[in-house]
């Protein structure tokens, strides 16, 4: 599973530009190499061409959802197994608590996290501690 | 017979021998000289039985009747007047009989007296009669004087001519003080006039039975029911009435009642604004007030009677209108289950209903009675409601976040490096921030208890681990004030199946009350242990306390006691609130003991797993933290 060396790959699909910005340069800092998307479809589209190590995903976006986004993804060979975080405000949406509990993906209330935490939050994804 | 000529003598023994009344003749010493034959064919004893013997030497006299007979012939003889008297004979075959007796003097030429003459007639037959009908008027006598029924006679002019002891006491008078009186004397002029009308009936000979007003001595109103008939003379003249009056005044008086009762209830439910139908146990509508009809959109009540209530709900409930049935009747009534409900003409609204079960007088079930209200109103302010909270959610919670992200990373140097007074203010702006995320917080949480969409989501939960970490997350506060924490309970897991959100909530809330209202240098204490199937968690601080007339309010939303008011201006009064919401939600318990300048324990009770009825899981659209960091 580790990569060695080479930088990881993370997906963040966020249509908030100022949102993107801060876990972008975030994550840079934290040595991922990082891929925005701004809504569902570019999301869907950059992962099936870069397949990252990790996607954090937003609920509401225009054009494509991120619920939407993850069921499509979860329907491809590839994205079936790809650890993803819902990353969201809107605590809102069955869809989200029946997605944590098929342990389809984890996710996240904004406001709660500091970007610090979500970076630990990812790097314990990728590499799990028994 | 020697004291009557020949001539005359046979015609005397013509008329002595034929006459219907038995004639006995006595000499001086009182024994038999003679006897007609009626006397034999009367008692039974021929002549020679009798002549030549006295009166007590034959048996036909009982003892008490020959001692009177002996001293009326004494008296007789001296000459006193004895009116006709009775005696007592018996027949020589024993049969008893009564004859009334006079005795005349018998006279000879001299005038000197001979003997007497003592005729009897029978009177046996009419002494019977006589005690028949004495015994007769007995009876009717009693029936009378103890009848139920009052008795009361008027004459032809409506004088009170009888009244049997009854019917002066349901008028409360005595029976002397009603005779004599008229009829009108005991009503009102309203009952007068009905009374004239009556007795002109009467008077062309109708019977008839009716109800009746009169008015009691004491000036009270009694009501009777009477059974009147005309009395006649032989020529059919009306001579007055009869009337058999029973006392009906409880009767009507509960008549009244149940009818007065009745009326208060048709008007309640008539009146009502909510739709109250009433059903058999199979759901057909038997009746229902005006509001069923305009909430269901019939114009007529008798298109809505008769049909099933089944047609009046979404076909998608009709199972769990069926189930609602029986568990109403299993358990007397059934409170706010909401349904889909049908208009008249097919158009759906969501409604609540409320039923119940009616039992006859054997406690039998008979109807259902269901409340239904529309709640559509309702659901569109709930509505209204939880878009505006997920509104604040969303709307609020993402400037949060870019200006808590943002100060983050300036704080970290992202930006280039800081003074220290830079740091230092954005650090105030990071921490304002912070308590602005946590107010929205708890406004949400309030949004979700109101629309009861708090979710209660089971796991194992280390309550030891909870209040460590909210005790290191606070620890800068308790190093500031000098405080004393004591933890009484061993650093070992203590595990509940519950809730991890709601643990996270009481207990951050009272610890850091406890920190915030406890002044410097003051203690506080921790202990944790189990009491039955439930947790128990003491919190006791050596702080502020909370005012003793305050006491009844702190879970009051947005209560904050006075004395803290004035210390610290900064809390907002929902923390308490929250906690004791949300504890009650996984049947919980919260409570404290206080003294003002004192200290507060406060006391929380956990049930050591949570009971499937309080698991909410998921129903809810909104989450409050996912921060479950394992």
């Amino acid at each position: 599973m580790i990569q060695k060396q080479k930088n990881r790959k993370i997906l963040i699909a966020e249509d908030e530009e100022s949102m993107l910005h801060a876990l972008t340069d975030t994550f840079n800092n934290a040595e991922f190499d990082v891929f925005g998307a701004k809504n569902g479809e570019e999301g869907l589209e950059i992962a099936f061409k870069e397949h990252p190590d990790v996607i954090l995903i937003d609920i509401l976006m225009p054009k494509m959802d991120g619920m939407t986004m993850l069921k499509k993804l979860r329907e491809n060979e590839w994205g079936k197994n790809v650890p993803a975080i819902i990353l969201t405000n809107l605590s809102d949406v069955e869809k989200i608590a029946e997605a944590v509990e098929d342990g389809i993906c984890n996710y996240l209330v904004k406001t709660e996290w500091s970007l610090e935490e979500i970076v630990k939050k990812v790097k314990k994804l990728l590499h799990p501690v028994k | 017979m020697g004291f009557f000529s020949s001539k005359e003598k046979d015609k005397y023994k013509l008329v002595f021998d034929l006459s219907p009344e038995a004639i006995v003749i006595l000499d001086l010493k009182g024994n038999v000289t003679d006897i007609n034959g009626r006397v034999f064919d009367w008692l039974g004893f021929k002549p020679e039985e009798m002549i030549g013997k006295s009166l007590a030497q034959i048996p036909f006299l009982n003892k008490e009747s020959l001692i009177r007979a002996q001293e009326n012939f004494k008296k007789r003889l001296a000459g006193q007047k004895i009116p006709p008297y009775e005696l007592d004979f018996v027949t020589k075959n024993g049969e008893k009989l009564v004859g009334r007796v006079t005795a005349s003097q018998i006279t000879n030429g001299n005038k000197k007296i001979t003997g007497l003459l003592v005729m009897i007639s029978d009177i046996t037959r009419q002494k019977e009669s006589e005690e028949n009908l004495k015994e007769s008027e007995e009876k009717y006598r009693q029936l009378v004087e103890l009848a139920q029924e009052g008795i009361w006679l008027i004459d032809e002019k409506s004088i009170t001519t009888f009244v049997n002891p009854r019917m002066a006491e349901i008028l409360g008078y005595k029976s002397e003080e009603m005779i004599g009186k008229h009829l009108f004397s005991f009503m009102d002029e309203k009952e007068v006039k009905i009374a004239e009308e009556k007795l002109e009936r009467r008077k062309k000979g109708i019977k008839e039975q009716h109800d009746f007003e009169f008015l009691k001595k004491d000036g009270s109103r009694v009501y009777t029911s009477l059974e009147t008939s005309p009395i006649v003379d032989r020529d059919g003249r009306y001579i007055g009435a009869l009337a058999v009056v029973a006392d009906i005044t409880q009767r009507r008086q509960m008549e009244l009642k149940l009818k007065e009762s009745e009326e208060k209830y048709r008007n309640i439910i008539d009146s009502s604004p909510d739709a109250i139908t009433i059903t058999d146990l199979n759901g057909k509508i038997v009746n229902c007030n005006q509001a069923a009809l305009e909430l269901y959109g019939f114009s007529k009540k008798e298109d809505y009677i008769g049909i099933s209530s089944f047609n009046l709900i979404s076909q998608k409930d009709h199972q769990q209108a069926t189930k609602s049935m029986a568990k109403t009747l299993k358990e007397r009534s059934l409170k706010n289950i909401e349904y889909t409900l049908l208009r008249k003409d097919g158009r759906e609204f969501p409604g609540e209903l409320s039923a119940s079960v009616i039992y006859n007088d054997k406690n039998e079930p008979i109807f259902f009675m269901a409340i239904t209200r529309d709640i559509s109103e309702r659901k569109r302010i709930d509505r209204a409601k939880s878009e505006f909270t997920s509104l604040a959610s969303h709307q609020l919670r993402t400037p949060l976040s870019i200006m808590s992200w943002y100060t983050e990373m300036l704080l970290k140097g992202r930006a280039g490096a800081l003074k220290k007074q830079q740091k230092k203010y954005l650090k105030e702006i990071y921490d304002a921030n912070d308590n602005l995320i946590k107010l929205v917080n708890m406004l949400l949480n309030i949004s979700r208890i109101d629309l009861g969409t708090f979710i209660v989501n089971p796991s194992k939960v280390d309550l030891i681990k909870v209040i460590n970490k909210i005790i290191k997350n606070l620890s800068f506060q308790v190093k500031e004030k000098k405080l004393k924490i004591e933890k009484k309970y061993p650093e070992k897991p203590f595990l509940l199946d519950t809730d991890q959100n709601i643990m996270n909530i009481v207990l951050q809330n009272l610890l850091s009350n406890a920190i915030r209202y406890t002044s410097d240098k003051g203690k506080i204490t921790i202990s944790i242990r189990k009491q039955g199937s439930f947790a128990l968690i003491e919190i006791s601080d050596t702080g502020y306390g909370i005012p003793e007339d305050q006491q009844s309010q702190i879970f009051s939303r947005f209560f904050r006691a006075e004395n803290i008011k004035r210390k610290d201006t900064s809390g907002i009064g929902l923390g308490l609130y929250i906690a004791k919401s949300v504890i009650e939600q996984i049947k919980g318990e919260i409570s404290f003991k206080s003294e003002e300048n004192k200290g507060t324990n406060f006391y929380v009770k956990i049930p050591l797993e949570l009971s499937k009825k309080s698991i909410k899981k998921y129903k809810s659209i909104y989450f409050y933290d996912s921060k479950t960091k394992k």
